[in-house]
């Protein structure tokens, strides 16, 4: 397999990925403004610009809007075509990167790339966004995951097909530990975060539910949120498909499968960093988490997150040039001579 | 007969390669006529070894060393069991060389009845096989006499052409190695339009004692009867092919089946020494039933 087509391989996945994050994020917190009694400035600027600091881009919103307002921020994640992390940015990258490596994707999973990509472009991508928010992120969320589903039913499970598990599951990740620092001004500097008053407990359940988890919590937990589980589960369940620790075991997994060495082993620093980061995950107590500061130990695992994904480019994708002294020859053929 | 074949290729290089990948044509054919028990090659220094069948339908290993290496070992171990019975007796008269070109088999042997980089069928080429067949119109006779041709008149000497000669220097030379003289066979039979291919093998010659030289594999040609598919005949030996041969693989000339292949980065001062012992398990084993081979 090409690098390059590795490379398009992990990266599509990885934009699909971060495009239906981005939907869940944008479309939770806009259904909790409904559960505002008052929206004035600051009321809005405390609830959006966590998320935009969460994603790391408040330089880029700052200079392209006044306020922070529902509207703003969400044409700033949706259809801003400036920021290289919105769902339309995403989206195309996307398929562009599909395009390059058409030959390893099947006709349909193309076909509905295809189709949100000009769904997008088009003027009933902010129709259906004016009429009804919610069903638009809907969209956007069924068609990743019939992406995904598409690719898990028809795809050969070829080394292609584990960089693109590779790439979903580093995105899914990032994404969730993102998703749970919007909450960091509840997170105090050492111990575990705390619950204020019942606005905080709606942020908390529209977190959850932004990643899916909010069954699941429910479950395990009880319908009464308390922080420090919450980071517990979407940190460190082993069973909770979207959670932080099980992303990284299905990254290990996947890294293991392209080069064919056992588990508990590594053959380049992806797989070393990645296995230690899965140690420090499984071998864990909410208590050391807390004590580090969860906030700070979420910006670790991102750093970490990033440094694995620069690994697996170092180790795969990247080829430096062939120094010119030494020639390509030919190696020696032997001559078929027997007699009887 | 039951056999097994030990094959060892060893290259040494006077300064340590690098990025070292090759192909080997070494794993025995597995069909009616020759039954493979089992095949192992081993590489040193280790390295993942992979396989695919190649356009000839023959069984490539791949394997690369990119990390700098002094050496390089490779070491096939196969048992095999092969048909003792003849295909045909030397009497018998299959089919006539007309009814070929009015086959439609004859759309399989498209590679097999043109010129390749050893093998060529100049106008030259194909004065001389007329001249060896004469009357002749039987396609299983007309191979033998131009394979009883090339025994007589050509010498069996090793060190007198390298690995690289073709068969228009061989007509020159008159004298070659087994792969000379599948290649002469090749250019004869194909410039009067009998489809005519390339075997690489080994061959079993007696017990170890009886070792005349250095062994290494050996090369054979099959032509094609209508009716009776592909046939062994070896120049080399003036016979046809029995169950003293263990076959590998064939191909349009030696280009398309050496039985290692390859390209490194380094030093041009290397050495290759080459070991192969077959020895017999069993005599009288053989496969149960003779099939057309295609």
């Amino acid at each position: 397999m090409l690098s390059r087509v590795a490379n398009g391989l992990y990266w599509m996945s990885r934009y699909i990925e971060r495009a239906e994050n981005t939907a869940r994020l944008v479309d939770v917190n806009l259904q909790l403004l409904l559960n505002f009694r008052n929206l004035n400035d600051s009321t809005l600027a405390g609830h959006w610009m966590p998320i935009v600091q969460s994603t790391g881009e408040e330089e880029m919103f700052a200079k392209l809007y006044p306020k922070a307002t529902g509207e703003n921020v969400s044409e700033f994640f949706v259809f801003q075509d400036a920021n290289p992390n919105s769902i339309v940015s995403c989206i195309y990258l996307a398929r562009e990167n599909a395009r390059t490596v058409r030959d390893q994707i099947t006709t349909e999973f193309w076909g509905e790339l295809n189709r949100i990509y000009l769904f997008l472009r088009s003027p009933g991508a902010h129709a259906l966004w004016n009429q009804s928010p919610y069903d638009f992120f809907l969209e956007i969320r069924n068609s990743s995951l019939l992406l995904q589903g598409l690719a898990d039913a028809t795809i050969v499970r070829n080394e292609g097909w584990y960089f693109m598990v590779a790439g979903r599951h580093i995105e899914r990740g990032d994404k969730t530990s993102r998703m749970l620092d919007v909450r960091q001004a509840s997170m105090p500097e050492n111990g575990p975060p705390m619950l204020a008053n019942q606005a905080d407990a709606l942020g908390w359940s529209a977190m959850l539910r932004s990643c899916s988890a909010w069954d699941a919590y429910k479950a395990l937990h009880g319908s009464e949120v308390q922080p420090a589980l919450v980071a517990e589960f979407l940190l460190l369940s082993e069973d909770f498909p979207r959670s932080v620790r099980f992303c990284v075991e299905q990254l290990n997994q996947a890294l293991r499968r392209i080069s064919g060495v056992a588990a508990g082993h590594f053959s380049n620093d992806a797989e070393k960093h990645a296995g230690r980061l899965l140690a420090e995950l499984q071998f864990c107590d909410p208590a050391d988490i807390f004590d580090h500061g969860l906030h700070h130990y979420i910006d670790q695992i991102q750093a970490k997150l990033d440094a694995i994904s620069d690994d697996i480019f170092q180790a795969y994708i990247f080829q430096p040039f062939q120094p010119d002294s030494d020639n390509e020859l030919q190696q020696q053929e032997e001559q078929q001579q027997q007699i009887r | 007969m039951k056999l097994k074949v030990f094959h060892r290729t060893h290259y040494s290089y006077a300064k340590p390669v690098h990025d070292s990948f090759n192909e080997a044509r070494l794993q025995p054919t597995d069909n009616a006529e020759q039954i493979r028990h089992s095949f192992i090659l081993k590489v040193l220094p280790s390295t993942r070894l992979k396989h695919y069948l190649d356009f000839y339908v023959n069984c490539v290993h791949l394997f690369e060393l990119t990390q700098p290496h002094n050496e390089l070992t490779v070491e096939a171990t196969s048992i095999v069991t092969t048909c003792n019975n003849l295909r045909l007796t030397a009497e018998e008269r299959p089919a006539l060389l007309q009814e070929l070109s009015n086959s439609s088999e004859l759309d399989r042997c498209y590679d097999f009845l043109q010129g390749s980089s050893y093998v060529d069928v100049s106008p030259e080429t194909w004065r001389l096989a007329l001249d060896i067949i004469g009357e002749e119109t039987d396609v299983w006779q007309i191979a033998q006499l131009i394979m009883q041709y090339i025994n007589r008149e050509f010498r069996y000497e090793p060190n007198s052409t390298y690995v690289h000669t073709t068969m228009a220097e061989v007509m020159k030379l008159r004298a070659g190695v087994c792969q000379d003289f599948a290649h002469v066979m090749l250019g004869l039979c194909r410039s009067i339009k009998l489809p005519a291919r390339y075997v690489s093998g080994y061959l079993y010659n007696g017990p170890v004692e009886q070792l005349k030289g250095a062994q290494a594999s050996h090369a054979w040609v099959e032509i094609y009867i209508t009716g009776h598919g592909w046939v062994g005949l070896d120049p080399t030996n003036n016979q046809p092919v029995d169950g003293h041969y263990v076959k590998i693989g064939v191909g349009r000339n030696y280009g398309d089946v050496p039985p290692i292949r390859g390209t490194y980065r380094g030093t041009q001062e290397r050495k290759l020494t080459v070991d192969v012992l077959v020895s017999l398990i069993d005599e009288l084993a053989t496969t149960p039933a003779i099939a057309i081979a295609v």
